[in-house]
């Protein structure tokens, strides 16, 4: 459970890791330019990473239309990775965006997301933070007062897992257990209660779903050759990373994500093929907590912001049944395209 | 039944491998990151005088007698880079440049001078040798030195100031001056010249 846990926590928190080295940098620095400018630079730079972990997270939920007989159950391992789009390699840095941080050399100037490729120090534009708070005591509020590269992209496809996956993506591993009631109806289940991870991290997941089949309620459903279901799931995850070890610094995250959809399956053999087709929403919240020491005084709680996501999701998926081992792949057309691999066990 | 242990182990690896691809994601990766800091960081003003003889106040001086002046310990590094010091790859002198202040309205005349430094105790190195020009209008900043501006200054003194910049070490400042064309209305006058080093500290986080 704890190696799950920390799988999921570093998948989810993409800062995490490198937050103590690069993030910790970039956002001490960015955190020179006021709450506000910090605020509204990380909703930027990280959007690929909490928007693509929202599609994730509605991901992995059924691998079949078809229920369990009551009392029937599967347990699931899902990694979903949501394909980054070119578009959000980079964002527009825009000057008018900003009060206190700007591009000295033109209004605006592209510069990388978290997802973007990961880009030495010559090929990163430079940004400049005013001395708003007059630092020096010279009357002057607009002079510079430091300058920095703008922070890099983590560059994944360059990295050693750029060789697994064959796109920019946001990876979500997901487990989960389903249990069949009655009526053609199971529930599913994600559930991490409260983890420490060493110290340095809490996370839980809470999620649930209702699968119902509702061929049985179509006429003629004995001779109907298809698992017809609708399902709705609901998944929240929290967690939050500690960035000092007095643990009076923090970034928390929540995401939700809601999954509305029909499902249709065909089982031949020992394969299934499966689609599905509805509506899904997600959103994200990040608080930085904590205070936090800069050159023009002390930030408490500097950083809060969200995202929000929905549209129509459709998703085709293969599974393989090799007695109780259910093997499964799934791709799912959305803003950020989503393929899931999965394997789990499964009884009736 | 060793050859089926190590399939074993292989699938058991291979399965590892694949759930903590996330960490090997987002662990930071071969390369590491490159980010740039840099300041324009101004030095204390440095306090200079010019005499000349009583006779000639309100005359066209064509050169004063030379003064020295030598600052304290600068401490550049542990003054405004001491949090990025251990992930420092190389310190880069951008620009130096000067302003100067309380210099009579009523008087005139340029300043050569001649620049050097000691960085931790060392001797003297040469830095700049070049001319303040109309020193009475000369309250914004000056270049002295830039990458495309390198013709009074020392370049080997500079690679030894961004070495010991990247070394914490501290170093002082040496101004020999001489008044030029001075026109003063006192025997003595008292100005303040404010150098600014524009410097880079490239960091390198693995």
């Amino acid at each position: 459970m704890k190696r799950i846990t920390r799988i999921v926590l570093s998948t989810v928190f993409v800062l995490t890791l490198c937050f103590n080295a690069k993030a910790q940098l970039d956002l001490g620095l960015l955190l020179e330019a006021g709450a506000g400018d910090a605020t509204t630079y990380l909703q930027n730079y990280m959007a690929p990473a909490f928007r693509g972990l929202g599609y994730g997270m509605n991901g992995g939920w059924y691998q079949t239309a078809k229920p369990h007989k009551t009392l029937g159950f599967d347990l699931s391992v899902s990694l979903m990775a949501s394909q980054v789009p070119e578009a959000d390699e980079f964002f527009s840095f825009k000057n008018s965006d900003y009060t206190n941080f700007y591009y000295a050399n033109g209004n605006s100037v592209n510069v990388p997301t978290m997802f973007g490729p990961n880009l030495g120090a010559d090929d990163l534009p430079q940004l400049s933070v005013r001395d708003f708070s007059d630092e020096d005591n010279d009357g002057d509020l607009s002079e510079e007062l430091i300058r920095i590269s703008a922070p890099t992209g983590l560059g994944l496809e360059e990295s050693e897992v750029g060789d697994l996956l064959p796109f920019n993506a946001v990876p979500t591993p997901m487990v989960q257990l389903g249990v069949g009631l009655f009526k053609g109806t199971d529930l599913k289940v994600r559930f991490v209660p409260e983890q420490n991870v060493e110290d340095e991290a809490t996370i839980s997941l809470l999620g649930f779903g209702l699968m119902h089949d509702i061929t049985q309620w179509l006429p003629g459903e004995k001779i109907i050759p298809f698992s017809l279901s609708v399902f709705g799931g609901f998944t929240q995850l929290n967690t939050e990373i500690f960035l000092n070890d007095e643990k009076t610094q923090s970034m928390a995250l929540e995401a939700n994500s809601f999954l509305a959809q029909a499902i249709i399956s065909k089982k031949i053999l020992f394969i299934t093929p499966y689609a599905g087709l509805g509506y899904a929403t997600s959103s994200a919240n990040v608080k930085l907590k904590g205070t936090y020491e800069t050159e023009n005084g002390d930030l408490v709680d500097p950083i809060d912001f969200g995202y929000e996501d929905n549209g129509f999701r459709a998703n085709v998926g293969l599974t393989l049944h090799l007695a109780i081992i259910r093997i499964n792949a799934e791709y799912a057309f959305q803003e950020y395209d989503t393929v899931t691999v999965g394997f789990g066990i499964s009884i009736r | 039944m060793y050859l089926e242990a190590t399939k074993y182990i292989v699938m058991k690896n291979k399965l590892l491998l694949f759930f903590l691809s996330p960490l090997l994601l987002f662990g930071c990766g071969e390369a590491g990151f490159e980010s740039d800091i840099s300041k324009n960081i101004e030095i204390d003003p440095i306090s200079m005088n010019i005499t000349v003889p009583a006779p000639l106040v309100g005359q066209f001086v064509p050169e004063t007698p030379p003064t020295s002046v030598s600052t304290g310990q600068i401490d550049i590094t542990g003054d405004d880079f001491e949090d990025f010091l251990s992930d420092a790859e190389f310190f880069k002198i951008n620009q130096i440049s000067y302003s100067l202040e309380n210099f009579p309205s009523n008087s005139s005349g340029d300043l050569y001078v001649e620049v050097s430094v000691s960085i931790s105790g060392g001797q003297f190195l040469p830095l700049v040798a070049t001319t303040f020009e109309d020193l009475q209008n000369n309250s914004q900043d000056i270049i002295i030195y830039s990458e495309s501006n390198q013709s009074n200054v020392n370049s080997s003194t500079i690679a030894d100031l961004e070495q010991g910049l990247l070394n914490g070490q501290p170093f002082e400042m040496r101004i020999d001056a001489t008044g030029r064309d001075i026109t003063v209305q006192t025997t003595s006058i008292d100005f303040d010249v404010i150098f600014k080093y524009d410097v880079t500290a490239r960091i390198q986080l693995n």
